[in-house]
């Protein structure tokens, strides 16, 4: 067990100095701002989005998963996004935050911030230009955050807590890292692609949902599924995290204008009106084919409406964000039913369903829907008279979802030898909450 | 128009968590200071001077109130403290900007007072046994609301001025709302019952004609046996699933 451990370790550790080297040897430092004048109008929003989206998985998202799953394994799964808080806030400071925003080659960025060396007092991102680095980089800091633990969703209930820490941290290294950069880095082959993706369609929602369903593939089902009913042990909680991650968007979405003007005024006015549009699209759904309009339903439509506005949000009118709010809540509630039943993989809280599902919604609709005269010149789709965006998009969503399905695979595989991804039956009859860490909620 | 609720509601309804009201409660303190706060349109002293009086009030409200229950009934309840709270908040809130802080903490004590009055004495006597008004709005939106509105006339501070439009400021048009204690006619307090009372009275005709509407077509009022089971027969859910969870939660 310990050297497989080890081994696991020298792997990481190696593959880690390869991607130094390859950036190393055309790293530029980003531009440090001798004397720069920094916007203080800006640096006070970025501050505050900053906490808002931290916000959004503590105590969020942990509360929205936690209330979702059985009494016996509601300490678990809160500890899981409280865990990937920690780890990839570490990890970002060692090493993922220059791999991904850091000018390198277009598939991954540079080690010139490596341990956050170089990033002074008044250094400045040149993606950023009117704010400190560092809060830039804490900015982004809270998305690499939010995306592993949105994955956890789908490995709820069964999956091993040692596991999941190292499929966390590796994911974080090879998947995440790489994808914002292609995406969003200044010379990431998607960003030269045209790839529009304002806030993390591809990059959060996307990515977090394919690692999701290979974690539910490579996991299995768990034990009763679906045989058994599994209702949430506690929907306020969950109603609690969705609207922390409906009030944590704003600064998702609007922050990622990464200045307090126009840009991110209409962000924050598409959010809410995609999000209340998908949410009351998915309460009429269910209605209508269930018979009863629940509340676990439609927090999920206002998430599923957050997460197909996100990539959309900087480019599109509000009349865009009412069509995107109907398309996620139709599209995302059939993802998490009918998709789901159809194949029978056990996605236990959705991730897939709703981030994967909605990620690509909007990814692709932004491509349809996408008008220059939010987005400004060149940021068109469809309506505006430019149907290539749409295979820009489709693009941009076929990298991602297959570098991080296959990444993701190996990297399960990898750790499904030397550490064994899930616990054994007895641990999960009992719970994960006693077995994995010693302690019980009443 | 809708009724009462069943009579075993009616007669024994303890709170499902009181902690949860809490948070709930702190989260809407905390999100009012933005609702006063934001209402000037811009960062200055009145948006300063407006969540100083809109926290001012509140505490003060919150105090009265739970020294109200502690005389009348010998304990100071959580519940109550929160009903307090809300008065504070709603009665602060028409005059955040335009009241001084001895003007706010005497809305307080209003608002610690004639909602706790209305709650406890008014709502519970004969005439209101039709009306059920189960998280008492009447009293903490509706009385506290009107009473705000009324206090403005009393203590808006024509010097408040210098907080909204500082001498040479263009970004505001000079709004100055002088009360009856600083020596106004009782004109400002007669504006402030002529808009409350134009309001009671569009509201009550237009909300009565919309559920009557309503009515035609769809049935207010849940079914006696609805009612009887609640949430799951609503929305197929129930809050809370405290057993193991292999079994499927039953209704009853």
């Amino acid at each position: 067990m310990r050297g497989s451990h080890r081994t696991v370790r020298r792997l990481a550790l190696a593959a880690m100095l390869l991607v130094a080297g390859a950036g190393a040897a055309s790293a530029q430092q980003p531009t440090a701002g001798g004397g720069t004048k920094f916007d203080s109008g800006d640096t006070a929003w970025m501050l505050t989005s900053v906490a808002l989206v931290l916000m959004m998985t503590i105590p969020g998202l942990a509360l929205f998963y936690g209330g979702m799953v059985r009494k016996k394994n509601v300490l678990s799964t809160v500890m899981q996004s409280f865990m990937v808080t920690c780890l990839v806030t570490v990890l970002w400071t060692v090493c993922t935050y220059s791999m991904a925003f850091t000018t390198g080659s277009p598939y991954v960025g540079g080690m010139s911030r490596f341990l956050l060396m170089g990033m002074t007092i008044d250094s400045v991102n040149d993606l950023a230009k009117t704010i400190p680095e560092s809060v830039y980089m804490c900015f982004q800091m809270t998305f690499a955050i939010i995306t592993p633990a949105l994955i956890c969703g789908a490995v709820a209930d069964r999956m091993k807590f040692s596991a999941l820490i190292w499929f966390i941290g590796l994911w974080a290294v090879f998947v995440y890292a790489p994808i914002a950069h292609w995406v969003w880095g200044a010379d990431g082959f998607l960003n030269d692609a045209g790839v529009l993706d304002f806030a993390g369609g591809t990059v959060v929602h996307i990515n977090s949902g394919v690692a999701g369903l290979m974690c539910a593939l490579m996991l299995g089902k768990r034990r009763g599924y679906p045989a058994e009913a599994m209702p949430p042990h506690n929907l306020v909680l969950s109603m609690i995290g969705a609207s922390l991650l409906w009030v944590g968007w704003f600064g998702f979405n609007a922050g990622s204008a990464v200045s307090a003007g126009t840009g991110a005024g209409m962000a924050m006015a598409v959010t809410q009106i995609a999000t209340a549009t998908a949410a009351l699209t998915w309460m009429f759904v269910e209605w209508t084919l269930k018979g009863k309009p629940s509340v676990l339903g439609i927090c999920s439509g206002a998430v599923a409406g957050l997460v197909a506005i996100t990539p959309a949000s900087g480019f599109v009118d509000p009349r865009g964000a009412l069509i995107i709010g109907i398309a996620a809540g139709v599209i995302c509630y059939w993802g998490a039913t009918g998709l789901k039943h159809a194949f029978g993989y056990d996605d236990a809280l959705d991730a897939f369903g709703v981030h994967g599902v909605g990620g690509t919604v909007g990814a692709l609709l932004t491509g349809v829907l996408a008008v220059s005269a939010v987005g400004g010149d060149g940021k068109s789709g469809l309506i505006d008279g430019n149907p290539h965006q749409l295979v820009v998009q489709l693009y941009g969503v076929g990298c991602t979802v297959l570098y991080d399905a296959i990444v993701s695979l190996i990297l399960l595989k990898i750790i499904d030898l030397v550490v064994g991804l899930r616990v054994d039956t007895d641990s999960e009859r009992e719970g994960l909450d006693l077995n994995l860490h010693g302690e019980v909620v009443q | 128009m809708i009724g009462p609720r069943i009579q075993q509601d009616r007669d024994h309804f303890p709170p499902n968590s009181l902690l949860m009201a809490l948070v709930g409660a702190g989260i809407l303190w905390l999100g009012w200071n933005g609702f006063n706060g934001g209402d000037p349109y811009f960062a200055n002293a009145d948006a300063s001077a407006a969540i100083l009086n809109t926290n001012l009030c509140t505490c003060v409200s919150l105090l009265v109130w739970t020294i109200m229950d502690s005389f009348a009934y010998g304990k100071p309840s959580v519940v109550g403290a929160i009903n307090g709270m809300i008065a504070g908040l709603v009665g602060i809130t028409p005059g955040a900007g335009y009241v001084n802080g001895w003007g706010a903490m005497a809305i307080g004590v209003c608002t610690g007072i004639i909602p706790w009055i209305m709650m406890n004495k008014v709502q519970t006597t004969a005439l209101f046994k039709k009306v059920d008004d189960t998280l008492s709005v009447l009293s903490t939106h509706g009385v506290a609301g009107l009473l705000g509105g009324l206090l403005v006339g009393v203590f808006a501070c024509g010097d408040m001025l210098m907080y909204i439009a500082p001498d040479g400021d263009k970004q505001a048009p000079g709004i100055s709302i002088t009360g009856l204690l600083y020596g106004d006619s009782g004109n400002q307090l007669l504006l402030q019952a002529e808009a409350a009372a134009f309001i009671i009275v569009l509201n009550v005709v237009a909300t009565f004609i919309i559920l009557k509407v309503i009515s035609i077509f769809v049935p207010l009022r849940m079914s006696e046996t609805t009612l009887r089971v609640g949430d799951d027969a609503v929305h197929g859910e129930t809050a809370y699933n405290f057993g193991d969870g292999e079994e499927p939660a039953v209704a009853e």
